[in-house]
C-alpha cells in the first residue's frame, strides 16, 4: 500500500501547489474541486441548517418597526435593491450602483403596503455608494436611526426586508473601517510618528506604478489629496476610495521641507487570484460594487443577495444601526453605519436645498443684462451608471 | 451607550455560574438566548483577538494561527505550517512580525504547530484548549481568522455558527474562506475547540480540525514530527470512485508509474509503464493528462465498469475494462 497513492493524490498536491504559488493559502478547497468535476454526482452538500429559520424568527420582533420603513427599488418589475424611508415626507436612502437612477430617470419604489410610487434622484454619495431618492407627496413611516457609537463586533444584526421574518441574521464581525477602492496610486503608506504635523508618509513607491510615473518618491509626506488635508494614513485611503481607476488625483506633498504637487492617474488594483475569486463566490452571489467605501461595518449574514442591499440592519433591541451596502465575499457583508447614513442624508438634502436656492430667480444675484434662464445650473449629481462598475462622483460639502 | 454595555458585562459575570450549569449554547434560540450569546461574545472577543495571529511560512503557505501558551506556541492547520523546520513569520494583532519555526504536521488530520522563537522571553496572550469531544450538534461556536490574508486595517474577523455534524472534521456554518486556514474555533466558554481547515461549495460546509486531534498527538507535533503526509487519501475520497494508479503526463497520454496492488487498475491488468490514451470512451489528450484523467474518473460512480484504452511497449492499442472501486480505509 505504500505505493498505492493514486491519482487523487496528485490532484490535492496540485491544489496545494497552487496555494503556495499564489501565497494565498488557506482553507483548502476540497469539496468544490470535486463538485466541479462530478457535477450533480458530488457528495451532496449538506443543506443550510434548517434551524437558520429559528434565528430569523428570534429576530422578527426586533425587526418589526424597521420593516415599516423598507421599500423595494423596482426596475422592469424586478427588485434591484431595497431602501429605507428616511423622512415622513418621502426621502429614501438606497444603494446607488444597483438602481440605475439618474436625475432624468426616476425609479419606481414598491412600498410596504404594496403600492408603487415614482421617486426622483436627489443625489448620490459615491464614496458610500448611497443614493437619496424622493417620493413627492404623501406621508411615510421614517426609520429611527440609532444614535451614538457604532454597533460593536459580537452584536447580532438582522437584515430587514419587507416580510415578517428578516432576510438574514448575522453577527457584527468587524467594527467600522475603510474599504479601499479598486483604484490605487502605487504607494505604500504609514502614519507619521509626530502627530502634530499630520500627513501620511510614503514608505515605498511601486517602481512600476502610476505614482512613480508622476514623480512621487519614497519619503514624501502627503499633506493633501485634491486639496483636502490629510491628517493620517487612513485619510488618504478615504480620499482615494472616492475615485475610480482612470481618475486623476492631485497630491500635495512635503519633500525635504518643500511643498510639491503631483498629478497621479489612478490605476486598477490587481485582481485577486482566480482561486480567491472562486472561493469567495462559492455559495454566494456578490455585489458588483463591493470595494471603495469610506466607512463600513462588516457582518457575517451571507444568506443575502446583492438585490437585498439597501436593507436596514437592526440589533436585538430593534435599533437601526446601518444599511447593507455590499455582499462582499463568502464570509462578509458590508453595511454603512447609521451615523454615516444620517450625515449623508443631511448633506445630500443640503446640496438639494442649495441648488434650489441657486435656481431661484433672485434679482439680487443677477446682473440686469443676464436673464435668469441663462444662468448656469448648479451642477447636478453625475448620473449613476446602470453597469454599477462606475459610481457617480460625490458632492462633497 | 458605553454605560449600557458596561452594565451588561457586569450582569454577564454575575450570571456566569448558572449559565455554566446549563450551557447557553444549547438552549433553544429565542431573543433571550441570543442576548446571552451576544453578551458572552462581547466579553470574550478581546481575549480571542489578542491571541489570533497571522502565519506566513518561508516555503509557501500563509493563513491564521492561535497562540496556545504564554511562551508563544501557535496552533494552525497542517497545510499552513507545512514542512517542519521551515522559517515562519507570526504577525501579532498589533502588527509586529515575529520570527518563528514550523514544528510538527499531521498531514491527513491537517494539524500543524508553529513556535514563535521569542528570544526575549516575552509573555504572549493565549487561549485555553477545550474539549472537542464534548461538542454537540447545534451548539454555538465562534470562528476567528484572517479571511483573504492578514490585513493591517482589519482585526481578526468574527463569525458565528453552529455545529452541523462531526466526523473527522467538525462541520459548522461559521463561514470561512481562503486565509482563515489555521484560525481558531471557540465554544462559548471561551475555549479553543477547533482549527479551520477547509471549505465546500455550500456556505454551510466549513470544516475545522477538532482540538482533540491536536491534544492526542501534542508531543509529536511539539517535537516537529511530520506524519501522514497530506497526499494520502482523505476520508471524503472514500466516497469517490477509485482507479488506483499514480503517474505523470506523457507526450502520448497519461503514463502509469505505479499501480496499487489491490486497486481496480491492477486487478484489470494495467501495469506500470502503460500509457493511457482514453478513459471511458473519452480521449485523455496530450497536455494536462493527469488532471484530465482525474476529471474523467470523477464523472463516474463507484462500481462503474469503464473501458481504458492504453499503449503498452509499442504493442497495439489495448482496451481493458476496469471496474471502479472504493478506496480502502487505510
Amino acid at each position: 500500500m505504500r505505493n498505492s497513492t493514486n491519482i487523487f493524490v496528485f490532484f490535492l498536491v496540485l491544489t496545494l501547489g497552487t496555494a503556495v504559488a499564489l501565497a494565498a493559502p488557506a482553507a483548502e478547497v476540497e469539496r468544490d474541486e470535486r463538485a466541479v468535476v462530478v457535477g450533480d454526482r458530488a457528495a451532496p452538500a449538506p443543506p443550510p441548517p434548517a434551524n437558520e429559520i429559528d434565528l430569523r424568527r428570534a429576530m422578527a420582533p426586533a425587526s418589526k418597526q424597521a420593516r415599516l420603513s423598507v421599500v423595494a427599488v423596482v426596475r422592469k418589475g424586478e427588485q434591484v435593491a431595497l431602501g429605507v424611508v428616511a423622512s415622513d415626507d418621502g426621502y429614501v436612502v438606497t444603494k446607488a450602483s444597483e438602481i440605475g437612477a439618474s436625475p432624468d430617470e426616476p425609479v419606481n419604489l414598491r412600498l410596504a403596503g404594496g403600492a408603487i410610487r415614482r421617486a426622483r434622484l436627489v443625489g448620490v454619495a459615491g464614496e458610500h455608494d448611497l443614493a437619496l431618492l424622493k417620493i413627492d407627496g404623501g406621508k411615510f413611516s421614517p426609520a429611527q436611526w440609532a444614535s451614538g457609537d457604532d454597533v460593536p463586533p459580537g452584536k447580532w444584526v438582522a437584515s430587514v426586508g419587507m416580510s415578517e421574518l428578516p432576510l438574514a441574521v448575522g453577527i457584527v464581525s468587524v467594527g467600522r473601517r475603510t474599504i479601499p477602492a479598486d483604484a490605487i496610486m502605487g504607494v505604500f503608506l504609514a502614519d507619521i510618528d509626530d502627530e502634530s504635523t499630520g500627513g501620511a508618509l510614503i514608505v515605498r513607491v511601486d517602481p512600476q506604478g502610476n505614482a512613480a510615473k508622476a514623480g512621487v518618491r519614497g519619503g514624501d509626506i502627503i499633506t493633501a489629496v485634491n486639496e483636502r488635508t490629510i491628517g493620517k494614513r487612513e485619510d488618504v485611503l478615504t480620499e482615494i476610495s472616492r475615485h475610480r481607476p482612470g481618475d486623476v488625483v492631485v497630491l500635495t506633498m512635503l519633500r525635504n521641507d518643500e511643498r510639491v504637487t503631483s498629478r497621479v492617474t489612478l490605476a486598477k488594483r490587481p485582481q485577486p487570484s482566480t482561486r480567491s475569486v472562486r472561493q469567495n463566490t462559492m455559495g454566494s452571489r456578490l455585489s458588483d460594487r463591493r470595494s471603495g467605501f469610506t466607512a463600513v461595518l462588516q457582518h457575517d449574514a451571507v444568506n443575502l443577495q446583492p438585490r437585498d442591499c439597501g436593507s436596514p440592519l437592526v440589533t436585538l433591541a430593534g435599533e437601526i444601526v446601518g444599511i447593507n451596502i455590499a455582499r462582499a465575499g463568502r464570509t462578509e457583508t458590508f453595511a454603512v453605519p447609521a451615523s454615516v447614513v444620517v450625515k449623508v442624508i443631511a448633506e445630500l438634502r443640503q446640496a438639494e436645498a442649495d441648488r434650489a436656492e441657486a435656481d431661484r430667480p433672485d434679482a439680487s444675484v443677477l446682473s440686469d443684462e443676464q436673464p435668469a434662464t441663462e444662468k448656469p445650473d448648479a451642477p447636478l449629481p453625475e448620473p449613476s451608471s446602470p453597469g454599477a462598475e462606475k459610481t457617480p462622483t460625490t458632492q462633497p460639502t | 451607550m458605553r454605560i449600557f454595555v458596561f452594565s451588561l458585562l457586569l450582569t454577564v459575570s454575575s450570571v456566569t455560574p448558572s449559565a455554566r450549569a446549563e450551557p447557553i449554547s444549547r438552549r433553544p434560540v429565542d431573543a433571550a438566548a441570543l442576548q446571552q450569546v451576544e453578551d458572552r461574545l462581547i466579553e470574550l472577543l478581546p481575549g480571542w483577538r489578542a491571541a489570533t495571529v497571522g502565519v506566513i511560512l518561508s516555503r509557501g503557505g500563509a493563513g491564521t494561527g492561535v497562540i496556545i501558551d504564554e511562551t508563544g506556541l501557535v496552533l494552525t492547520a497542517g497545510h499552513v505550517s507545512g514542512e517542519p523546520g521551515q522559517t515562519a513569520e507570526v504577525i501579532l494583532p498589533d502588527g509586529r512580525r515575529l520570527r518563528g519555526k514550523a514544528l510538527g504536521r499531521n498531514g491527513v488530520e491537517d494539524a500543524g504547530m508553529v513556535r514563535i522563537l521569542n528570544p526575549d522571553g516575552e509573555k504572549f496572550p493565549f487561549v485555553n484548549r477545550g474539549n472537542s469531544a464534548m461538542l454537540k450538534t447545534g451548539q454555538w461556536v465562534a470562528a476567528l481568522g484572517h479571511p483573504g490574508g492578514w490585513n493591517r486595517d482589519r482585526p481578526a474577523v468574527l463569525r458565528m455558527g453552529r455545529v452541523i455534524r462531526q466526523n473527522i472534521f467538525i462541520q459548522t456554518d461559521a463561514v470561512l474562506v481562503g486565509g482563515d486556514s489555521g484560525g481558531p474555533l471557540f465554544d462559548l466558554d471561551g475555549n479553543l475547540v477547533g482549527i479551520h481547515s477547509r471549505i465546500g461549495t455550500s456556505i454551510a460546509d466549513n470544516r475545522h480540525v477538532p482540538i482533540d486531534r491536536f491534544t492526542a498527538s501534542w508531543d509529536r507535533l511539539a517535537k516537529g514530527e511530520d506524519w501522514n503526509p497530506a497526499n494520502q487519501p482523505l476520508a471524503w475520497a472514500r466516497n469517490q470512485p477509485w482507479f488506483g494508479v499514480n503517474g505523470s503526463d506523457d507526450p502520448a497520454g497519461y503514463r502509469v508509474q505505479m499501480v496499487d496492488d489491490s486497486g481496480p487498475a491492477s486487478l484489470a491488468g494495467i501495469q506500470p509503464g502503460d500509457v493511457i490514451v482514453a478513459f471511458a470512451g473519452k480521449p485523455i489528450g496530450r497536455e494536462g493528462t493527469s488532471h484530465r484523467l482525474t476529471t474523467l474518473i470523477g464523472t463516474c460512480r463507484i462500481g462503474d465498469i469503464v473501458e481504458v484504452e492504453l499503449l503498452r511497449d509499442g504493442s497495439d492499442t489495448l482496451r481493458i475494462p476496469v471496474k471502479l472501486g472504493r478506496r480502502p480505509a487505510s
